[in-house]
């Protein structure tokens, strides 16, 4: 090996990439775009919560004639707020059939129906029943509505029961005065809590806690930037390995490469070092922009020793994709076909591999896919030690695991870049 | 003197097909030996194999006394390699071209630089070192192929098809520049299917047909194997019925080739054979568009070797 070819090599190679402006736009443009698009989409701010519009229809007629009616119901419905944003839109409607029609048309989210006799039992104390159609348009939207219904009602039920409880404690204690005197003021309390433990038998109360860095806009384009960097790994680490492989045969310059004092070690080290720098370029595109322009948190201190491991980590996630790159150019010949290779290989796993897209919200089986990935692994640790601010200490097994798998994997790809050079020369 | 190439009894297959078939030569110090063949004829090969790229089936290369296979690296110092494919980085200035194939040869920044702008200056492409090699001329390019091949000083020099599709301005400033390395002693082998280039350079040529080199001689001694006879080349506008009835009936013809809508006569009596030949085309109503008499090329050498024409 010589160092001088080597260096040349890279050299060309970085000149090379510079001055082609689809390269340039992969590299610089492409992360500043997508990170301001996540950016904008996933921390922009408070999102605003879902509003159902939601169509009622009065069937029952005893309305007027008790104080415990549909129309209270409703009127608590429409007052029902979250983050000052009503999220129940109420229309009434005069018949059941007006408001399915505007329900099947897409115009109503859901349709509640009160039938004749829901106020009168409402207030006698009965089971009193309404009727309730939701959209089926949309599968998660439909549970989503129905999760919001099931909310309300039940809320509404626990109020109604308190109020009930408390009509039917107040005329009980009447009588249990009467007949425990002084007792009364031991006993009416415990009798007073019993009622409301037979309405109320379970009360659960929600709190959302996010995990702590990522709690804050900042720390969210941190995850972002990182998963921003990996997505750039895995296009540039991918069509690079395989464009080592392929683009000298193209351009008809391999057998004059090798009619020069070098080997193709000196061409495979060359071409690593120049997609390497393609990769440093985007890393700091992608952290200056997620950091210094979105405000996005990083923790990096140059003189904690441990953060270098942050270094290490990249390169073998940079090193892998290279690698997975050189195995691939077993299915390519040109640098054409080395891009829609590398795309059809890269845009699901940018998406299904827990890279830009969190693996807590993919499905199970996607995640088990993600957990293997050692690309996903390699960018878990990073997000650990750079925006969760995680010990490195407690990340050796991924470390471990991810040195092993590039090492496995960029040794498979020398193997295959020995093969494909020498099919290529005897052409 | 000893031999800077020496070439013994080579012979390369692909899948069984074979290439080279047992090609011997030796090439000496300021010698240029011209390889004359049609594409396919296994001239690249030759050249590839001497260049290290490829490895032979068999027989033996040896470079200033090294054996290509054994001693690769040591050999590639020793030679430039000018292949007949452009191999410039397009996306790269001319002088960083120059560079980059200078830091394969661990040539050191400085010389480097100081070895290309001589070498760009010499093959006359100085002005142009800050141009990026996409923006050249053809001719350019190709000088440009050449001067990259010159960086390491070599001793020998492989030139495949140097002038291939440059128009003959270029190709006679290409020519000049290879006559003046020739002059400084350095041995050349250059593979064209282009006779009038391997005839105005060549010390030596060996006409090379599938694989074999069919005959290494001087282009003089191999112009004297077509014997004492002129060629006459007749064009036709029109071809005459029964063309080869009608050149058979011609005595003074030893030999004729037809090809598209020319043809060459071999004869040693032209004035006999002319004025013959041309009353027999208007007899049977071919129209003549040009008659040319002259002596004998190394092509026609090809065409009595191999009973077909270099392209």
């Amino acid at each position: 090996m010589k160092l001088r070819a080597i260096l040349s090599i890279a050299k060309k190679g970085v000149l090379d990439t510079l001055r082609d402006p689809a390269a340039v736009f992969w590299i610089v443009v492409f992360p500043i775009f997508w990170l301001a698009l996540m950016s904008a989409l996933w921390a922009g701010g408070s999102s605003k919560p879902l509003i159902l519009e939601v169509g009622v229809v009065y069937e029952d007629t005893g309305i007027s004639k008790y104080p415990l009616n549909a129309t209270l119901m409703v009127n608590i419905m429409s007052k029902i707020e979250v983050n000052t944003t009503k999220i129940f839109e109420v229309k009434v409607f005069n018949s059941t059939e007006n408001a399915l029609n505007k329900l099947k048309a897409g115009e109503l989210d859901a349709v509640i129906v009160f039938p004749e006799g829901f106020s009168q039992n409402m207030t006698y104390g009965f089971t009193t029943r309404a009727k309730i159609y939701v959209s089926a348009a949309d599968i998660q939207k439909k549970q989503i509505i129905e999760a919001m219904l099931s909310s309300f009602i039940v809320e509404f039920s626990k109020h109604l029961a308190l109020v009930r409880a408390q009509i039917f404690y107040n005329k009980a204690a009447v009588i249990i005065n009467r007949f425990t005197g002084n007792m009364s003021s031991y006993i009416l309390p415990l009798i007073k809590e019993f009622i409301k433990g037979l309405a109320v038998p379970l009360e659960a109360e929600f709190n959302e806690v996010s995990p702590k860095s990522i709690a804050t806009r900042a720390g969210i384009i941190g995850w972002y930037t990182i998963g921003m960097i990996g997505v750039e790994y895995l296009f540039i680490g991918i069509i690079g390995g395989i464009v080592i492989v392929v683009e000298e045969r193209e351009k008809k310059t391999l057998k004059r490469l090798l009619a020069a004092p070098i080997t193709p070690w000196d061409l495979l080290i060359g071409g690593t070092l120049a997609v390497l720098f393609s990769e440093l370029i985007s890393t700091v595109t992608c952290t200056a922009f997620g950091t210094l322009v979105l405000g996005g948190k990083i923790y990096w201190n140059p003189l904690n020793p441990s953060h270098w491991l942050l270094v290490y980590i990249m390169l073998l996630v940079a090193l892998m994709t290279i690698g997975i790159g050189l195995i691939l150019s077993l299915g390519a010949k040109t640098v054409k076909s080395a891009n829609v290779l590398a795309s059809m290989v890269t845009f699901p796993l940018m998406f299904l591999a827990g890279i830009i897209i969190p693996k807590w919200i993919l499905p199970s089986y996607m995640r088990t896919i993600a957990d293997a990935f050692p690309v996903t692994v390699g960018l878990d640790v990073v997000r650990q030690i750079a925006v969760f601010n995680k010990p490195v200490e407690a990340l050796a097994l991924q470390t471990v695991y991810l040195t092993l798998t590039t090492t496995a994997t960029y040794v498979a790809g020398i193997y295959i870049y020995k093969h494909r050079l020498n099919k290529f020369i005897e052409e | 003197m000893k031999p800077v190439v020496r070439v013994v009894d080579l012979i390369k297959e692909y899948n069984g097909v074979k290439a080279l078939k047992g090609v011997s030569l030796e090439v000496y110090e300021g010698e240029i030996l011209g390889l004359l063949g049609p594409n396919g004829a296994g001239k690249s090969t030759l050249m590839n194999i001497i260049a290290g790229v490829i490895k032979p089936t068999s027989g033996k290369v040896e470079v200033l006394g090294y054996d290509v296979l054994k001693d690769r690296e040591k050999v590639a110092l020793k030679i430039g390699y000018c292949p007949q494919e452009t191999v410039l980085y397009d996306n790269l200035t001319v002088m960083e071209n120059m560079m980059f194939y200078a830091g394969l040869y661990d040539i050191p920044g400085g010389e480097a630089k100081k070895r290309a702008k001589r070498i760009l200056e010499y093959l006359g492409l100085s002005g142009v070192e800050k141009t990026l090699a996409k923006r050249l001329s053809g001719g350019m390019k190709r000088r440009l192929n050449l001067a990259v091949a010159l960086l390491n000083d070599p001793e020998l020099l492989l030139l495949d098809e140097p002038t291939v599709g440059l128009d003959p301005n270029v190709r006679r400033s290409v020519w000049n520049a290879i006559k003046r390395l020739k002059e400084e002693d350095k041995a050349i082998i250059l593979a064209t299917h282009y006779m009038e280039e391997a005839d105005e350079l060549s010390d030596k040529v060996a006409i090379m047909n599938e694989g074999q080199i069919v005959a290494l001689d001087t282009p003089e001694a191999l112009k004297k194997m077509v014997g004492p006879l002129a060629a006459i080349e007749l064009e036709f506008s029109k071809l005459p019925e029964n063309l080869d009835k009608v050149l058979g009936r011609v005595d003074v013809v030893e030999k004729y080739i037809l090809k598209n809508e020319k043809v060459v006569l071999y004869t040693k009596d032209p004035d006999t054979a002319l004025p013959q030949v041309v009353s027999l085309v208007i007899e049977n109503r071919g129209k003549l568009a040009r008659i040319d008499v002259r002596e004998p090329t190394l092509e026609d050498v090809f065409v009595k070797l191999t009973g077909r024409g270099l392209e």
